[in-house]
């Protein structure tokens, strides 16, 4: 899984919180570009992209993040200096504006000049569209606004590696598709990781896609491979087959069945979120086989 | 007056576009008024000036306008030399911010209002010490960095930040006490009694707080002080504990041994409040 073009390389990486197992032995390697981690809410991604991001120690395991180990002082304070981190929760301290929450960001992240640094809080605000609000208080601005004032501190000084928890929960479509926009182009060159549930965002966005199922990491590889996870095993159909491992209603009225073929029923192209679907129904599926056994 | 049938000459608005402090103060304001009213002077002086001047020029007025205002204690922190990224950073702390203030403010006050109703200095010499180290475990709540997460990944969130923090409220916090052992005359040299014992806990918390969740460690040590006072009250003394073991020499040491040690293990284990390990 690794190789010479890897930034961040994480082996046998295990996390607990009391008796609850976050991370159960994770082998991962990211290289630059896009990479997306998906699972359902519990499956451990927010506590890996905190450890990636030296918010938290990993009990076990082996991390190196752009060369260094964020397990020693030193590594961590070179990794610092290197990352833009947007955690799934912020905790914006409401009486701050947009600009002073973002200043004072960059006054951590060592901008001690202020000409410079009010210059890039300026710029980091503009790129996401804020610039027209960004004196107003931060508790008055939207949940969409609050999360681009958080994706803006991540975008401070052209970090090369990018960890965002869930940089889409609360946006529209119209900013996803001005998120997406300025990934590519804010973002180039870099490593970005990013958390999300939202399956198009990884067709859209990443170049490599990693399956985090509870604790464990079950599919590793580009969103194509994890759609063709589905092929041949998606169908549309005139009603719902009660035989299918997941059934829906599509917006055209017509039922999208993942799993045996319902009677008359028209083969399709599998997409991500068929391909995601297959691999947490499979791990359900187990869960349930080892609870009854 | 302004007369815009006179035009200043070219070389006057040419030296006052590249640089009006060159220009004695008088004749600075009557260009200054004069190119309010005449668009011919404003165009020529624009012509005279290059461009990137004048975006220079404009980069520095939106720089002032969006210098946030710094609050009360940053500038009070810049009045007596810490920088202004540190003073910033310092003043942000939310128990030294507006209802932290007030919330030790109060304490301090309840307790000089329990000695003052008791007519004793054991209220206070009890309740004193127990306001820095409260202060502490509120400047590592959850929400003691305004930015949360994104702050603990920054460079400059270290173990070093988060210890001058602590020395911050605990310092801000004695001189609230210190200020309120004055409204209590009667107390004499025991009016500094609590000093010791106060430094004790308030750096145990951070000390056991390396092991133990800090609020779990404030927690802790305040049972065991309330413990060690309602100990002496039950043995039968009454309300005066300037006499207890506590404030005795052999207890005002014992409180230095305690600080001094407790500073050494958290100065040694600070690694743990650099990330948020320390604040769950």
């Amino acid at each position: 899984m690794t190789n010479s073009n890897s930034t961040v390389t994480v082996t046998g990486l295990r996390k607990r919180f009391g008796a609850t197992v976050a991370l159960d032995g994770i082998d991962v390697a990211f290289a630059p570009g896009v990479n997306g981690l998906l699972g359902p809410n519990g499956a451990g991604k927010t506590t890996m992209l905190r450890i990636l991001a030296t918010v938290l120690p990993a009990d076990e395991g082996r991390v190196e993040v752009l060369g260094d180990d964020p397990s020693t002082g030193g590594g961590r304070l070179a990794v610092r200096r290197r990352l833009g981190y947007l955690p799934q929760e912020p905790g914006f301290h409401r009486h701050f504006s947009a600009f002073d929450f973002v200043d004072y960001v960059a006054i951590l992240k060592e901008w001690a000049d202020r000409k410079p640094r009010h210059d890039e809080v300026r710029r980091v605000l503009t790129l996401v569209g804020l610039d027209a609000v960004m004196h107003k208080r931060i508790g008055q601005l939207s949940g969409g606004m609050r999360r681009r004032v958080g994706i803006a501190q991540a975008l401070l000084g052209r970090p090369d590696l990018l960890v965002l928890d869930e940089p889409t929960a609360g946006l529209d479509p119209e900013q996803r598709l001005r998120f997406r926009e300025l990934l590519g182009t804010e973002a180039s060159g870099a490593t970005v990781l990013l958390s999300t549930h939202q399956t198009d965002d990884v067709a859209a966005l990443c170049q490599h896609v990693v399956v985090l199922l509870a604790g464990q990491i079950r599919f590793t590889g580009t969103p194509t491979k994890l759609a063709e996870l589905a092929a041949g095993r998606v169908w549309l159909a005139g009603e719902r087959d009660l035989g299918a491992d997941l059934a829906w209603v599509t917006g055209e009225g017509r039922v999208r069945h993942i799993g045996v073929p319902p009677t008359g029923a028209q083969l399709v192209e599998p997409t991500v979120e068929d391909g995601y679907l297959i691999l947490a129904g499979r791990d359900a599926a187990d869960d349930g086989e080892a609870l009854a056994s | 007056m302004t007369n815009t049938d006179w035009h200043a000459p070219p070389d006057l608005l040419a030296r006052f576009g590249h640089d009006p402090a060159g220009l004695d103060d008088m004749t600075a304001a009557s260009v200054e008024t004069h190119l309010v009213v005449c668009a011919d002077c404003r165009g020529q002086m624009t012509a005279a000036v290059s461009p990137a001047l004048f975006a220079t020029s404009w980069d520095a007025i939106a720089d002032r306008i969006d210098q946030p205002r710094p609050a009360l204690l940053e500038r009070v922190l810049h009045r007596i030399g810490v920088g202004s990224g540190l003073g910033r950073l310092l003043s942000a702390t939310p128990a030294l911010q507006g209802a932290g203030l007030l919330a030790i403010c109060v304490l301090a006050a309840v307790a000089v209002v329990l000695s003052l109703t008791v007519d004793a200095e054991g209220p206070f010499l009890v309740m004193a010490p127990l306001v820095p180290l409260a202060a502490v475990a509120a400047s590592f709540a959850p929400a003691a960095d305004p930015a949360g997460g994104a702050g603990v990944a920054a460079p400059m969130h270290s173990a070093g930040l988060v210890i001058r923090r602590a020395i911050a409220v605990v310092g801000v916090t004695f001189g609230v006490l210190g200020a309120a052992a004055l409204a209590l005359p009667d107390l004499g040299p025991a009016a500094a009694a609590w000093l010791l014992p106060a430094l004790a806990l308030a750096l145990g918390t951070l000390a056991l707080g390396t092991w133990l969740r800090v609020e779990v460690a404030a927690g802790v040590l305040t049972g065991v002080w309330l413990g060690v006072s309602s100990v002496w009250w039950l043995a039968g003394h009454d309300v005066g504990l300037a006499d207890s073991a506590a404030f005795s020499v052999t207890g005002q040491l014992t409180a230095a041994i305690i600080a001094a040690a407790a500073a050494i293990i958290a100065a040694t284990r600070r690694d743990r409040f650099a990330t948020l390990e320390a604040f769950r």
